[in-house]
């Protein structure tokens, strides 16, 4: 009964809220300016005697719409009991607070959400500062940088529950029935992928207030003009900066400059990149590379865009040459390592494996070239392109296939900007838990949550298209900058887009085995996509808006998951999930996966994966661990090539392990207790996290327990030599 | 029958450049103590043993994959059926048309590996050259009698026109800086040496699972030692 009732105010509160929603929701009058009381009120004796109980009053019609008398009443009431208290010192915290205790009390809930005060407690501010390392994300390192990130999230991160989404969508994310990504920056779109021509064409116009840089003349300024409009976009972006073709655009600057040259500017490009850790939350860029080697068929006509943003009169297929020894230069760069020989962490190489790749003279040398990259480093991705579609990579593994109006776009490639606006993933083993093994139930929850994920993107969606709206002096003004007649951020062309994790845990609960364990189980999993892809083809249509599924990387929401699914289905989750129950270190096998410890070589996982790929639309990879295993690079030349003709798999990528001594700098393969030249013990461990290399120190227990796992297949003896 | 106890379905690593697939025979004549096999050296009688059909269908399962099979061991060459299976191997119809064969072997039984070049069933051989021929008696208790026969079998690789490798397991005690000049000379005018380090985890003499391989540096120097004897030195 209680609990109804608590329903039914909920939902008075989320019509009140949806109201707003409709109504200019984050307008002025909305975003209360709560400063001027908090200055008032705060500090001193002096402050106090000026107390004016007319703030309080004003506030809540201000900020919650309550009515005069409302209003006036519980003002009366806080000074009464402020006086009464004898107190020497009050902050508008606690005012508010006092506030908050008396709508209770009124049972005005309505009015006490709008009047929410967010923020962080002292203490967690104090850890947060000096001690924690942000565990959501390998990529942020700890620093006053990246905890103004980590409290600055903390805050829209509520706000973004209270306000820009509804309480049903809300509780989902609460409950870990699903998960919506980056929520502490939910002012920005998810991620994007871009086209060098824009900068190019237009030079560098970063906002309004800063200098205007022209079309860049020459390589090393074009060069400063790609890191420094990354380092803007990923300001304006919650997730990865995906550039495309950058070889091929790079080849008309090239022209008369000599290898060394052309090797050095790689590897400025690749150091600017992958140092960029000065930039927003002190992280570095989430950056992709896309690479080919060939011309890619969409733009052998196009004109070429050379220095001073000029069209240099010759079309993309006349540079050839020089994209392959720009892209050669880079794989050399990438072997190298860093000073000390690590794996560059960023930017990511996406090489594009297509039918014209191997039409294109040279592949064979140049495919073991970058296989060899992938043995030693593990730097290289394998993007598997088949028939002639055409795909642009940005993110862990997120790929858009060009449509026949975004061929046209290739034409004018400056064009070519694409976006997600927002990721969520659903929780797939909670699914099979509240169907109890009845099919029709499990189907039906399944339409049921992706109705909430739908939700949740339209109600982002409206928020972004509020906030783009306000056009170039708006918060997204960086977006809204028209060069080309449109604004830099193509809203209608964007996709939201829907993931999810623990494929293989559903189908376990569902069917008693993993999907690596019978023929039935894997089909099983087949159907939950397939299904899941008709559904989202269905809710595009009848919302007239892109939804794609994709695997999610789940850094995080792997282990998220399946801790909130242990306390809201213990005995369920304790069947199924991965990892070790006593020491906390449990994940769920990362989106349709398969179990990432299971006894099958490279070539069946390869294959087994890659029948889910084609059904998520927004791009998959399947990754090979291969621990401190080295096979050579014509193995895995011969390996990518057999993937590409053999299976239906979208990327495949390989990951080595190493530790780097962070005493005498060596780097050393596969994980060690001690450097084998000194001894010592201060090591980092690197290896791929999800969609990207980082230190394992950094990761969270979910994927500890992960890695854990992993090893036994890496080290089974695939790649060991058994001589 | 030959005596097939393992399958390793793909291995990346076995035969350099090639996808493959790894047949573990069971049974050796030798009994070098730092042997990590030893599951197919001692009581392999013991494992289930697989059939040459099984066998066969494993790896017609994975033709569309694989460019090679790979036999190890044990010791392959001990199977006197070797010759009918490789046959059955070689008509597969593989990716490229061929399905090329790899074994290794300790070299104690040279009309064998004579046999296999012979008929053109074998495509690439790994022989191993654990210590200078004149100590196998005293480091490895090899029988007296088969150290000649090794010393045959290095002399049919080098002159079958078929690509090979002499491979070198840096015991600890058995193969040092002292020796490998020794060792060199016994394969002098071979295409390819390749170095191995020693990994102590299970070996045939447990005293051996302590003792520690030789630092990297080391390696390196006795490459330049074998440099002087074969066209290439590989360290794996």
């Amino acid at each position: 009964m209680e609990n109804e009732q608590k329903n039914q105010q909920e939902n008075n509160t989320e019509k009140s809220i949806e109201k707003k929603t409709k109504s200019l929701p984050f307008a002025k009058e909305f975003i209360s300016d709560v400063t001027d009381m908090a200055l008032f009120v705060k500090t001193s004796e002096d402050d106090i005697l000026q107390w004016d109980k007319e703030r309080i009053s004003e506030s809540l019609i201000k900020e919650t719409g309550a009515d005069l008398r409302v209003a006036l009443e519980i003002a009366d009431e806080i000074e009464k009991f402020i006086k009464q208290n004898d107190l020497k010192f009050v902050s508008a915290p606690l005012i508010r607070e006092l506030v908050n205790v008396k709508l209770i009390e009124k049972g005005l809930e309505g009015i006490r959400k709008s009047y929410t005060r967010l923020g962080v407690p002292l203490y967690d501010v104090g850890k947060i500062i000096m001690l924690e390392k942000n565990r959501d994300n390998a990529n942020v390192p700890h620093g006053p940088e990246a905890t103004n990130l980590t409290l600055a999230e903390r805050v829209k991160k509520e706000y973004a529950l209270l306000v820009v989404f509804s309480n049903d969508v809300a509780d989902a994310h609460a409950s870990g029935e699903i998960h919506l990504h980056d929520l502490g920056m939910v002012d920005r779109p998810y991620c994007s992928g871009q086209s060098l021509e824009y900068v190019k064409k237009f030079g560098l116009d970063l906002t309004s207030s800063l200098a205007q840089a022209k079309p860049a003349k020459n390589p090393a300024v074009l060069l400063a003009h790609l890191v420094k409009f990354s380092a803007a976009l990923q300001c304006h972006f919650s997730g990865a900066i995906g550039w495309d073709a950058v070889n091929l655009f790079f080849a008309p600057y090239l022209e008369g400059m000599s290898d060394k040259e052309i090797k050095q500017l790689a590897q400025m490009l690749i150091f600017e990149f992958s140092q960029q850790s000065v930039a927003r939350g002190g992280q570095a860029i989430f950056s992709d590379i896309n690479l080919y080697w060939e011309v890619p068929k969409h733009f052998e006509k196009v004109k070429a865009i050379g220095p001073g943003g000029k069209f240099t009169g010759k079309t993309y297929a006349e540079y050839e040459k020089l994209a392959q020894k720009f892209v050669w230069a880079l794989f050399e760069v990438y072997k190298e390592g860093d000073a000390t020989g690590r794996p560059f962490f960023f930017p990511k190489p996406l090489l594009h494996i297509t039918e014209k790749f191997f039409r294109t003279e040279g592949h064979e040398k140049f495919l073991e070239f970058a296989s060899d990259v992938a043995a030693d480093q593990g730097t290289t991705y394998f993007v598997f392109d088949r028939g002639e579609t055409a795909k642009i990579s940005q993110c862990c593994r997120l790929a858009f296939k060009l449509e026949p109006e975004d061929l046209i776009d290739a034409l004018e490639p400056w064009k070519m900007r694409y976006s997600a606006i927002q990721n969520i993933t659903i929780n797939l083993p909670r699914i099979a838990y509240k169907a109890k093994k009845d099919e029709k139930a499990l189907f039906a929850e399944i339409n049921r949550v992706m109705e909430i994920v739908v939700k949740a993107h339209r109600q982002k969606h409206l928020f972004m298209e509020y906030l783009l709206n306000m056009g170039t002096s708006g918060p997204l003004g960086f977006l809204s900058i028209k060069r080309d007649g449109r604004s830099y951020y193509r809203i209608h062309k964007a996709s939201h887009l829907i993931g999810m994790v623990g494929l293989n845990e559903l189908v376990k609960a569902h069917t008693g085995e993993e999907m690596h364990e019978s023929r039935e189980a894997l089909k099983f999993g087949i159907k939950v996509i397939a299904h899941m892809n008709l559904v989202t083809k269905k809710l595009s249509e009848q919302y007239k808006m892109k939804f794609v599924l994709e695997q999610t990387p789940a850094e995080t929401t792997a282990y998220r998951f399946a801790k909130l699914d242990l306390k809201w289905y213990p005995h369920e989750t304790a069947q199924v999930v991965q990892g070790n129950i006593d020491t906390d270190e449990i994940y769920y096998t990362n989106s349709t996966l398969l179990n990432v410890g299971a006894d099958m070589d490279p070539i069946e996982r390869v294959q087994q994966e890659g029948i889910l790929h084609p059904l998520i639309e927004a791009g998959s990879i399947s990754h090979i661990w291969l621990g401190e295993a080295k096979p050579s690079g014509k193995s895995i030349a011969n390996l990518v090539k057999k993937i590409f003709y053999n299976t239906t798999n979208d990327q495949v990528a390989f990951s080595p392990e190493f530790t780097s001594c962070q005493d005498c700098g060596r780097v050393i393969r596969g994980i060690q207790d001690n450097c084998s030249y000194c001894g010592s013990s201060n090591l980092d461990i690197i290896t791929r996290v999800t969609g990207y290399f980082s230190v394992v120190s950094m990761w969270n227990k979910g994927k500890i327990a992960e890695l854990k796992d992993r090893n036994k297949t890496a080290n089974q003896g695939f790649f060991k030599n058994n001589g | 029958m030959v005596d097939i106890r393992g399958i390793l379905p793909v291995s990346l690593i076995e035969f350099p450049g090639r996808i493959s697939s790894v047949i573990f025979t069971g049974g050796c004549n030798l009994r070098c103590p730092f042997c990590h096999n030893k599951d197919l050296v001692i009581g392999f009688e013991n494992a289930p043993k697989i059939s040459e059909e099984e066998l066969m269908e494993r790896v017609k399962e994975k033709k569309q994959w694989i460019d090679a099979v790979c036999w190890t061991g044990g010791e392959p060459t001990l199977n006197q059926d070797l010759p009918s299976l490789f046959q059955k191997i070689k008509e597969i119809d593989a990716l490229d048309g061929k399905m090329e064969i790899m074994i290794e072997t300790n070299g104690t039984n040279p009309e064998m590996l004579q046999a296999l070049i012979q008929k053109k069933l074998v495509d690439f051989i790994a022989m191993d050259v654990k210590a200078p021929f004149d100590q196998y008696v005293s480091l490895l208790k090899c029988p007296e009698n088969l150290v000649d026969k090794i010393r045959e079998s290095v002399r049919l690789i080098m002159q079958s026109g078929l690509d090979y490798e002499f491979r070198i397991t840096v015991a600890p005690d058995v193969v040092s800086l002292e020796n490998i000049g020794k060792i060199g000379e016994q394969i002098k005018g071979a295409k390819k040496a390749v170095l191995q380090q020693f990994r102590p985890l299970v070996t045939l003499d447990p005293e051996w699972e302590g003792k520690v391989g030789c630092g990297d540096d080391v390696l390196q120097e006795m490459a330049g030692v074998l440099q002087g004897f074969v066209g290439e030195v590989k360290i794996r």
